[in-house]
């Protein structure tokens, strides 16, 4: 298990370097720092002696290898709006948007595992049905229209949430509820589809014929072998929630990464960006190796090595 | 129905029908059977036939549409009206099954202790973990499992099928059930590992004196162990009768062409087909149901009950063939030369 995770972390570096690189190709093609980063009527001069103080006067090459390695020691340079370091910000802004993202990604979990069961246990009645429709239904509406909806009528309209900001517990009431929605939809089809294949697997025929009790066999039986593809999944909705920030907390004005992003995209900050989408990056990819980690653990068929 | 005879399972006109998108399918047609107590039954057709249905139908494991009428008695109790707790003590207790596929039967995540120990304690609930876990490894001993404390931790995967499959029979014998329903025991198996499986469940009905039916569909495997033969198309009995009876002098039509249609029965020449298909269980079906593919069809083949009645030149075997029941002339081996 050591070995594995050993291996599998040791595969993030690549993940680094790769997104080092895609992101240092697409910054240099969105346009030129330098002029951005000067006043509208700055002089040639100026202009000149901002692009040598941010380094960018030097060979592609010597940004480029100069970028990648100080990305490694996670600096970024100073932010060229707020002249603070890039990696500060980022980490700032963190743990406000694990706090939009993780609740959700609980609460779809144990929520998707509940209708999932509930609707595997009925495929056929009205209420089974019902249920999967209403995920259709959810999974057809947009996240964003559905926080601007929910803010017109609980913070305008009703007045009962605020609309915007990182106030207090209120105002994540509306984040937590979209996100939440939005993971529920794919997860609970995939739990009920995963635990109606799960239903046909001979080994719950023979759980059944052993006279075991339905809810042993449902919990013990059918839901571990329906679990592994629900887990992975988990790791895909977390950076599916992840991205729906970079349009929900601009939309609340919520000071998280999302919003530092889109931000920092608009004024070419550079370092910032760079900052926020490798964080981001090895995030995710942590996230999915932890998922991948879980799912190991509970099935003894990926653990075996393979035989002598 | 003899009063006398002590069967520890008895099919009284159990009918098994679907609905389905076409309609109503009947996958059962009033199967009569019964097993004597000690004894080994063979339930033998092509797929298709019914014989696995007639199984799950003991252990009231069907697809949850399924309608099921008459009567099945396990140890003279009518289980049909099962339900609940009751139907699961039955379950746990007295009728255990053998899937075909040990790799399938198996909980892929659960080590193979643990779902012995399930088993042995959904029988007996007063039995201790400790207690269920020497129980466990006592049986897989038993049934031949080298080194049975190791293998209790062990995963499905890493065992082989033939392993695997003495791992599931010893699953059922945990239980210490009266009966034992085997549904095609060796179809998942190569050759060598099939006969040792017949083999053990042979020792088992000897030694332990344990009931046991097996559904197949190869006659050749089964008659070796047998005691009786009860050969089924198209989700009706055709005849049954002792093995050795039935395999010499066939009563039924159907059952001279299966003999006929096994490789390695007509050395040399090309394998005998039965030609034509078994009928959809979507049709309703008047007289005799493999009337239409039989070479010796009659008139009297289109009104024939569905049900076997004794042949009356050999009173322990029944044939659904109006012409062998209604003439009691001779076998098939005679008319068919």
């Amino acid at each position: 298990m050591l070995a594995y995770l050993a291996r599998r972390l040791g595969l993030i570096v690549f993940v680094a370097i790769g997104v080092s690189t895609l992101l240092f190709v697409l910054v240099r093609l969105s346009g030129d720092a330098a002029t951005l980063l000067a006043p509208a009527d700055a002089s040639d001069e100026v202009v000149e002696a901002i692009r040598v103080r941010h380094g960018l006067d030097q060979p592609l090459i010597v940004q480029y290898v100069n970028t990648i390695l100080a990305n490694f020691t996670l600096d970024f340079g100073q932010s060229f709006m707020f002249g603070l370091p890039a990696t500060q910000m980022v980490f700032e802004r963190l743990a406000p948007s694990l706090w939009v993202v993780l609740p959700p990604l609980l609460f779809s979990l144990v929520g998707a595992l509940s209708i999932g069961v509930y609707a595997a246990l009925r495929p056929s009645r009205l209420s089974g049905r019902a249920l999967m429709v209403l995920t259709f239904l959810f999974d057809g509406v947009p996240y964003f229209w559905l926080a601007m909806l929910l803010v017109l009528v609980f913070a305008i309209n009703m007045q009962v949430l605020p609309a915007t900001g990182n106030a207090d517990f209120s105002a994540l009431v509306i984040p937590w509820t979209v996100l939440t929605i939005y993971g529920l939809a794919t997860l609970s089809r995939l739990t009920r589809g995963q635990l109606l294949d799960s239903f046909t697997e001979g080994h719950v025929a023979t759980a059944r014929s052993k006279g075991i009790h339905p809810a042993r066999v449902l919990l013990l039986h059918a839901l571990p072998t329906a679990l592994p593809p629900i887990l992975a999944w988990l790791g895909i909705q977390f950076s599916l929630m992840f991205s729906a920030l970079l349009i929900l907390e601009p939309l609340m004005n919520y000071n998280g990464l999302g919003a530092l992003l889109v931000g920092s995209v608009s004024n070419r900050d550079f370092p910032v960006i760079q900052a926020s989408v490798f964080s981001l990056a090895v995030l995710i990819t942590l996230v999915n190796i932890l998922m991948d980690t879980i799912v190991r653990t509970v099935d003894p068929r990926l653990r075996t090595k393979v035989a002598q | 129905m003899n009063p006398e005879t002590d069967d520890i399972l008895r099919l009284n006109q159990v009918s098994v029908g679907l609905r389905t998108a076409g309609g109503e399918a009947r996958i059962l047609r009033d199967v009569s059977f019964s097993v004597e107590r000690g004894r080994i039954v063979a339930l033998a057709g092509e797929s298709g036939s019914g014989k696995s249905t007639a199984l799950l139908a003991v252990l009231r494991l069907l697809a949850p549409g399924a309608r099921v009428s008459g009567e099945i008695l396990v140890d003279g109790q009518n289980i049909v009206p099962l339900r609940g707790r009751r139907l699961r003590d039955f379950r746990a207790r007295t009728a255990r099954m053998v899937f075909q596929d040990p790799w399938r039967a198996l909980h892929p995540m659960h080590s193979i202790g643990g779902q012995l120990v399930e088993s042995a304690r959904a029988a007996d609930r007063s039995l201790s973990r400790k207690a269920a876990l020497d129980l466990a490894g006592d049986t897989l001993s038993r049934v031949g499992i080298p080194d049975p404390h190791a293998r209790l931790r062990s995963y499905p995967h890493e065992v082989s099928g033939g392993q695997l499959q003495r791992i599931v029979i010893a699953m059922a014998l945990v239980a210490s059930p009266s009966l034992l329903l085997c549904d095609e025991p060796t179809t998942a198996l190569d050759v060598t590992t099939q006969a040792q499986i017949l083999e053990l469940l042979q020792e088992l009905n000897r030694d332990l004196g344990i009931s046991i039916v097996v559904a197949t569909h190869d006659l050749d495997v089964i008659t070796d162990i047998a005691d009786e033969l009860v050969v089924m198309y198209a989700g009706a009995v055709s005849e049954e009768g002792p093995t050795e009876q039935v395999m010499a002098r066939p009563e039924h039509p159907y059952t001279w062409s299966l003999l006929q249609a096994a490789p390695g029965r007509h050395p040399g020449e090309r394998l005998r087909a039965i030609e034509g298909r078994p009928p959809s269980p979507l049709t309703v079906i008047t007289g005799c149901p493999f009337a239409p593919r039989c070479e010796h069809r009659r008139q009297v083949c289109e009104t024939a009950p569905l049900t076997p009645v004794s042949v009356a030149h050999a009173p322990e075997r029944r044939s659904s063939c109006v012409r062998v029941t209604a003439a009691s002339a001779g076998s098939m081996e005679r008319t068919s030369g």
